[in-house]
């Protein structure tokens, strides 16, 4: 898959394109914010309601809201990535890390010391795929998987194989708050979301990261500066892998090397079944917040309905053939503005 | 008269045992506070989707067990990740069940769980895997295999194997993880006992066949023919020591036959090897009997019955002699 785009994105005509169901399903398509992602959550909320009386409890929404934020904060850091034409599959390493940083910096220093070195720690990691992908002119898939592989293995070297334990309530207690029934950690996604869609929406970043990701070439011509914006999103995406490893933390009070157990996967998963353009150039926050919750739901559903875990590797799969399937239905439309 | 009286007696005996199937379950040891068959129990399972075959097989005799008894069995799966076993305790709280049973990933990790289940009014039951110091107060009882006894167990019987004297390699499991760290703990206390017997080297061998065979060929690499017995941590790592060791005698490097072999946690292709006179010693601990140990006290304890605080599996030594008395792990 070739993310670096060197020529001019054009309509694609294939056999078939034209028929009137995909003009169809592309219609309904655009209606929903160009993301197949809100109608499939709607479906599967409506369909688990009926399945199970506590679905709709306020108790299993927290539930499920608290389970979409973990990898929720890890895609929605991808996705103004992906736009631009990248991809960062060390996320979950990335998020251990932070929960091994985070822990080990509040026992010695504090709370507040704490969150901040992860934040930068988390961040710089993410830069520092960024300067590889960038300065050296390799895949960041290939870098990525790389990167994130060696961090897991130097994260179990320095902080070892067992769980380190966060001395202090704090993290914890932050894990119980609840507001209006709803915990800490979803509102944290929540907020972060919004200022990320402003983020592509209204600043000089987020048009620059859409024109790298349609046209970079392009861009560059226009004197866009895309190697800094490009950076700017990878940095972005590690510091979301921070935020991810800190909530992880509020909820066991204690780090390890070996948490977030592929979490990147979920992420990009619900990051493409929430309508992101894998090849660059589109993509919206809401999309990928939808699928991250329709993911969660669907698991939460499932396993009220008390199905076999292993189901849900298989729907898993499947709904990333079928997001991708979208995704290349969807590569021949014209560009628009989001 | 008195043959009325025992004839009456006799009969209201019958009649108490037909119209109480539940309590005819002699393991009870006590009375339920309702019958069985009305019990509800939660099981915050740690996953095996992955495969790990101990792991799914156990999962089956338990629900297998429930079914039998005639209780629901809500189960949630982790799947291997940590921090979603602690959020779905909310779930499992939510069934209201009698007893919520917890095969925990990470000790330290379930604790906030626990304390959430203990506070709903819920008694837990820590099966395999036992919680951290912080966690024990609002664990009701843990049931389950002894790491330690039954690495005390492989190791002296790979001690008497070797005549009380020699040089070991240990193949051990990932270091921090409990069962691993108390199964070699437990070779290194009865080592000391016997001071004869010398550690070369012990490695992390993540109880797999073909890294016991690669972390074997090593040792025999640098060792040679000063190896005298090997200790792994369970039948599979075992096996593929078993078999570097096999390739090297065949190959001149070592004397066919003089390595004694033992492990804490006998699997079928070991097993077959202990009947063959190959391997020395391993300690069975099926899956299925691990269940039906630790779901018999959960039962106990979601019925009210009082039961021990830890609640360990009988584990018998499984050696060339005796082999042919024991079943053969379906794993």
């Amino acid at each position: 898959m070739s993310l670096r785009r060197d020529t001019v994105d054009t309509p694609r005509v294939e056999g078939g394109r034209a028929s009137p169901l995909y003009g169809l399903i592309g219609g309904v398509w655009s209606a929903t914010g160009k993301s197949p992602a809100w109608p499939l959550l709607v479906i599967l909320c409506v369909f688990f309601a009926f399945q199970s009386p506590i679905f709709l409890s306020l108790f299993n929404i927290n539930i499920i809201l608290s389970q979409a934020a973990l990898t929720g904060v890890l895609a929605i850091g991808l996705t103004p990535l992906v736009i631009s034409g990248n991809v960062d599959f060390s996320v979950g390493a990335i998020a251990a890390l932070g929960t091994c940083v985070a822990v080990v910096i509040n026992n010695q220093l504090g709370f507040f010391p704490a969150i901040a070195l992860t934040l930068m720690v988390c961040a710089l990691f993410g830069l520092l795929n960024g300067l590889i992908v960038e300065r050296l002119g390799l895949s960041s898939i290939i870098v990525t998987i790389a990167s994130g592989t060696a961090l897991k293995g130097l994260t179990f070297i320095i902080f070892g194989s067992g769980t380190i334990m966060a001395t202090g309530s704090l993290f914890l207690d932050i894990g119980y708050y609840k507001v209006a029934g709803i915990s800490v950690s979803v509102i944290l996604f929540l907020l972060l979301a919004i200022v990320l869609a402003l983020m592509l929406r209204l600043t000089v970043h987020g048009a620059h990261t859409f024109a790298i990701g349609g046209n970079r070439q392009a861009a560059l011509d226009a004197g866009v500066n895309v190697e800094m914006h490009v950076l700017a999103n990878f940095a972005i995406s590690g510091l979301m892998a921070g935020v991810c490893g800190i909530i992880l933390v509020t909820g066991l009070g204690a780090g390890a090397p070996s948490l977030a157990p592929s979490y990147e996967l979920w992420a990009i998963i619900a990051v493409v079944l929430g309508g992101t353009r894998l090849a660059g150039g589109g993509g919206t926050i809401a999309g990928t917040v939808a699928a991250a919750l329709s993911l969660t739901v669907l698991r939460n559903g499932m396993n009220l309905m008390q199905i076999d875990a292993r189901w849900f590797l298989i729907v898993l799969g499947s709904s990333l053939i079928v997001a991708l399937i979208l995704d290349r239905m969807r590569s021949g439309e014209p560009e628009t503005a989001e | 008269m008195k043959y009325l009286v025992k004839l009456a007696l006799a009969t209201m005996l019958a009649g108490l045992m037909a119209t109480a199937p539940g309590m005819a379950q002699d393991w009870l040891e006590g009375t339920p506070e309702k019958p069985i068959d009305e019990l509800k129990i939660g099981f915050s399972f740690r996953g095996g989707a992955g495969g790990n075959q101990y792991v799914i097989q156990y999962l089956e005799k338990a629900r297998a067990m429930a079914e039998e008894l005639g209780i629901e069995l809500v189960v949630v799966d982790a799947e291997d990740d940590p921090a979603r076993q602690t959020q779905q305790m909310p779930e499992l709280i939510a069934q209201q069940p009698d007893a919520i049973v917890v095969w925990a990933l990470n000790a330290a990790g379930i604790v906030p769980a626990i304390r959430q289940a203990h506070g709903a009014g819920i008694p837990v039951v820590t099966v395999v895997a036992d919680v951290d110091e912080s966690g024990k107060e609002f664990v009701t009882a843990h049931a389950g295999p002894n790491d330690t006894l039954q690495g005390t167990q492989a190791a002296e019987a790979l001690v008497e194997a070797m005549g009380g004297k020699g040089n070991v390699v240990a193949l051990r499991g990932p270091t921090g993880f409990a069962p691993a760290d108390q199964r070699h703990q437990a070779f290194l206390d009865v080592a000391a006992k016997h001071p004869d017997i010398k550690l070369l080297d012990a490695q992390d061998a993540n109880w797999s066949v073909g890294k016991g065979q690669s972390l074997m060929e090593n040792f025999i690499t640098r060792f040679g023919r000063d190896i005298d017995g090997v200790i792994s941590s369970d039948g599979y790592t075992g096996t593929g020591a078993y078999l570097a060791s096999e390739a090297a005698a065949k190959a001149g490097q070592i004397d066919e036959g003089h390595i004694k072999f033992a492990d804490p946690n006998t699997v079928a292709t070991a097993y077959d090897l202990i009947k063959d006179g190959k391997y020395s010693a391993g300690v069975l601990q099926l899956p299925q009997d691990d269940a039906e140990f630790s779901f018999k006290i959960a039962v106990r304890v979601a019925a009210g019955i009082e039961v021990p605080r830890y609640n360990y599996l009988p584990t018998p030594v499984v050696t060339p002699e005796n082999a042919a008395e024991h079943p053969r792990p379906g794993l």
